[in-house]
């Protein structure tokens, strides 16, 4: 309504339009505040005409600011005799605005008056929404009326004005002509418009749009609002020497801005904790809510259900010892090196203990991991500091140890409590039944991964991918600064080892990549390996062109892999089936593939992964040069 | 009751990295808390039944859908893991490195401006 009064005391036709934006956006955000099916199609039905006819009405006056020299209406007048097709185009915009039949603004402001007159949220509702939303139209018929009225009456006091190029105007007209036809036509529109609301409100069923409803309220409430804003019009002088005596723009103004700038402090002081420079003091809140939930938890969580079978071997009390051993070593140590190869030490004994959990497929996961995260880990430390930094002072480092206890207890409750309290579950059953005869393969784990599961994989292998690019990026904008030093030279030990090692590791790769879908092994098991052996290549040679692996790019590698799991997803739409459909897939020739598809989507998983850890490697060692990586490519 | 006291104990150990100073410290509590996360995976698939899932299911085989998700977690954490170990190279001057480091670094970052304008 404040946009509508506003947009009808500007002289300037831009800032007409520009309240005239507020004051419409106003309107379909009320109607659909309604929250009914029809309100809905009304909303998007008249976004579609506003967008339609504001972006005419500000390209046309774009054209007439520029011939004339002027957007004020008070210098504007009998322009329709130098333009007149600028004029019609104007004129029929003008009439879409303010709702005249039969433009697709009378349709639109008809659904928005019927949609109002059905908010049924209290009493007499209905009736003062429609009533608002009459109001708002008159004003805009008003301010249409008084745009046209301004811009083209009255004698031609321009001399030498010419009509614009045809191609200046040809975009507006396109524009203004549809406004117009799509009226009578809208129900051409109508499918889009029911779809649209259909995805907002998927339970409701939005009406079918049509031109003329017959003699309705919504009629005689466009009626009603001809005959207000004509006498708005007629009675200009008045109506102008009122909105007049409104305060004028300067208090308003100066008050919103000193309620934005209260509102930017509030928003400050909420943030305050959140901008903290160390990301001690940032954890600190999360860390402390794990605790915190734990309690709440041990206070309402009723009786659990009692353990299921024996879920602790005897082995189990050799991996705690050496465990926690490590990890109070890793706690404690200061030297970088040390800290590190604690690290690898702990995801060694832990790959152990999966082996003896039953989950050799992690384990050897895990065991490459880890060899590679300590290769790449080296690589980045070569010219740092061997020390750690000194910790802080003993108050914070006790207040550290406390917190640290009570988060570690909490988890490890947490764990007692939730699980190990159940038998074999639904899904786990059903895999372990199924995924042999459904997909031919024997190891379930790896059948998870490439084919029930594939989706999952494709979005893991996506964010793996995204991480090179990632690495690329990143160390490209280090190595511009120039802060990286001359490359070390080849190893000879290393070297030897790599070129007795390099080959092996590539064929057992290749076997563990092949045999995954019946025995440990597969996509991520193989690529890990073969990274490894990327890695001790790039550390043998120190970065300088190693022989063989040296050749990997990384971007090929992601490429390649995201193409080949897209690709052979997306092979299963031709026969029907649904995206990432794997298994066995007859050829067109009506042969059968000696292999599963599974095996191809695995093969872009190894390839991803790969190009990862070429990413890694190479990128991220400080020693190298940007000539010595050879990817500028 | 392995499984628990592994988790408590890794979950521990990692915010005590997290809260100290150094980002080399806050790498690997985060691959420390990843390792936690994985245990938890693998005991909710329930740590009594502890024969590998291959052909021929049994009384005693593992629950084959955490150890899937386990194995997903590794990888990723390990993306993670490089990811926060580019950002640590990125930063190598912030104090991190040693005296000479810095001498050394400052002279190789003029030579590098000088060739690297265009």
């Amino acid at each position: 309504m404040l946009g509508a009064f506003l947009a009808l005391r500007q002289y300037d036709l831009k800032a007409l339009l520009a309240y005239s934006t507020v004051s419409q956006l106003g309107l379909i955000v009320g109607v659909i505040g309604v929250g009914t099916p029809a309100s809905d199609a009304a909303a998007i039905l008249y976004t579609v005409a506003h967008a339609l006819f504001k972006a005419t009405l500000f390209m046309l006056v774009g054209i007439i600011d520029h011939e004339a020299g002027s957007r004020d209406i008070r210098e504007l007048s009998g322009l329709h005799r130098a333009m007149p097709a600028t004029a019609l185009f104007t004129a029929l915009a003008a009439a879409t605005m303010a709702g005249l039949p039969p433009t697709i603004g009378f349709v639109g402001k008809e659904a928005i008056f019927e949609a109002l007159a059905e908010a049924h949220h209290l009493r007499l509702s209905g009736q003062l929404a429609a009533g608002l939303g009459v109001l708002a139209a008159v004003l805009t018929f008003a301010y249409a009326a008084r745009l046209v009225h301004g811009v083209f009456t009255g004698p031609l006091r321009q001399q030498g004005l010419r009509s614009p190029r045809r191609s200046f105007v040809a975009p507006a007209a396109v524009a203004a002509i549809l406004t117009t036809a799509l009226g009578p036509s809208v129900t051409l529109l109508s499918p889009i418009v029911q779809r649209a609301a259909n995805d907002a409100r998927p339970q409701g069923e939005p009406p079918y749009l049509a031109f003329w409803h017959g003699f309705t309220v919504a009629l005689g409430l466009s009626a009603l609002t001809v005959l207000l804003g004509t006498l708005l019009f007629v009675f200009r002088a008045r109506t102008d020497r009122l909105l007049r005596r409104l305060p004028t723009t300067t208090p308003f103004a100066v008050r919103f801005e000193a309620g934005r700038v209260r509102l930017l402090h509030l928003g400050a002081l909420l943030a305050r904790p959140a901008r903290a420079a160390g990301p001690a003091t940032f954890l600190l809140r999360p860390l402390l809510a794990v605790p915190l939930l734990a309690v709440v938890a041990a206070v309402g969580l009723g009786p659990l259900p009692p353990p299921v079978g024996e879920a602790t071997r005897p082995g189990d009390a050799v991996l705690l010892v050496l465990l926690m051993v490590t990890l109070a070593g890793l706690v404690t140590v200061r030297s970088a090196l040390g800290a590190v190869g604690l690290t690898g030490t702990v995801g060694l004994l832990l790959s152990v203990w999966f082996v003896t959990a039953g989950a050799p497929d992690v384990a050897l996961t895990l065991l490459l991991v880890e060899v590679l995260t300590t290769i790449v880990v080296m690589l980045v430390l070569r010219r740092r500091s061997p020390r750690l930094p000194p910790r802080g002072s003993r108050r914070a480092l006790l207040a550290g140890a406390v917190l640290a206890g009570a988060t570690g207890l909490a988890a490890a409750a947490g764990t007692a409590a939730l699980t190990g309290r159940r038998d074999l579950s639904a899904p786990g059953r059903y895999l372990l039944a199924e995924a042999g005869p459904t997909t031919g393969g024997s190891n379930v784990v790896n059948t998870i991964l490439v084919e029930f599961r594939a989706l999952d994989t494709l979005g893991e292998s996506v964010v793996l991918a995204v991480v090179a690019v990632g690495l690329v990026s990143l160390a490209d904008r280090v190595t511009r600064t120039g802060r990286d030093l001359p490359a070390a030279a080849a190893d000879p030990v290393l070297v030897f080892a790599h070129r007795l090692l390099a080959p092996v590791m590539l064929v057992v790769s290749g076997f563990l990549f092949v045999r995954g879908h019946e025995e440990i092994g597969g996509g991520f098991i193989g690529a890990l390996l073969a990274g490894t052996a990327v890695g001790l290549g790039h550390l043998a040679y120190a970065g300088t062109s190693t022989p063989l692996l040296g050749r990997l790019r990384t971007r090929p590698l992601l490429v390649a892999g995201l193409l080949l799991c897209v690709g052979v997803g997306l092979a299963a739409l031709p026969s029907g089936r649904p995206f990432l459909t794997l298994g066995k897939a007859g050829l067109p020739g009506g042969a059968a593939l000696p292999f599963s598809t599974s095996l191809l989507f695995d093969l872009g998983v190894y390839l991803i992964v790969l190009g990862l850890i070429v990413a890694a490697v190479r990128r991220l060692d400080v020693s190298t040069r940007p000539a010595a990586t050879g990817e500028r490519r | 009751m392995t499984a628990a006291v592994a988790v408590g104990v890794l979950v521990a150990a990692a915010v005590h990295l997290l809260l100290q100073r150094g980002q080399l410290r806050v790498i690997l509590g985060f691959v420390l808390l990843g390792h936690a996360v994985n245990v938890l995976l693998l005991s909710a698939g329930g740590l009594d039944r502890r024969t590998p899932a291959f052909d021929g299911a049994g009384e005693d085989t593992a629950d084959p859908l955490p150890q899937a998700f386990a194995l997903t977690a590794i990888v990723i954490s390990f993306g993670i893991t490089l990811y926060l170990l580019g950002l640590l190279r990125a930063d190598v001057p912030a104090g991190d490195g040693g005296e000479e480091e810095t001498a050394d670094g400052r002279s190789a970052a003029e030579g590098g401006e000088g060739g690297d304008e265009r």
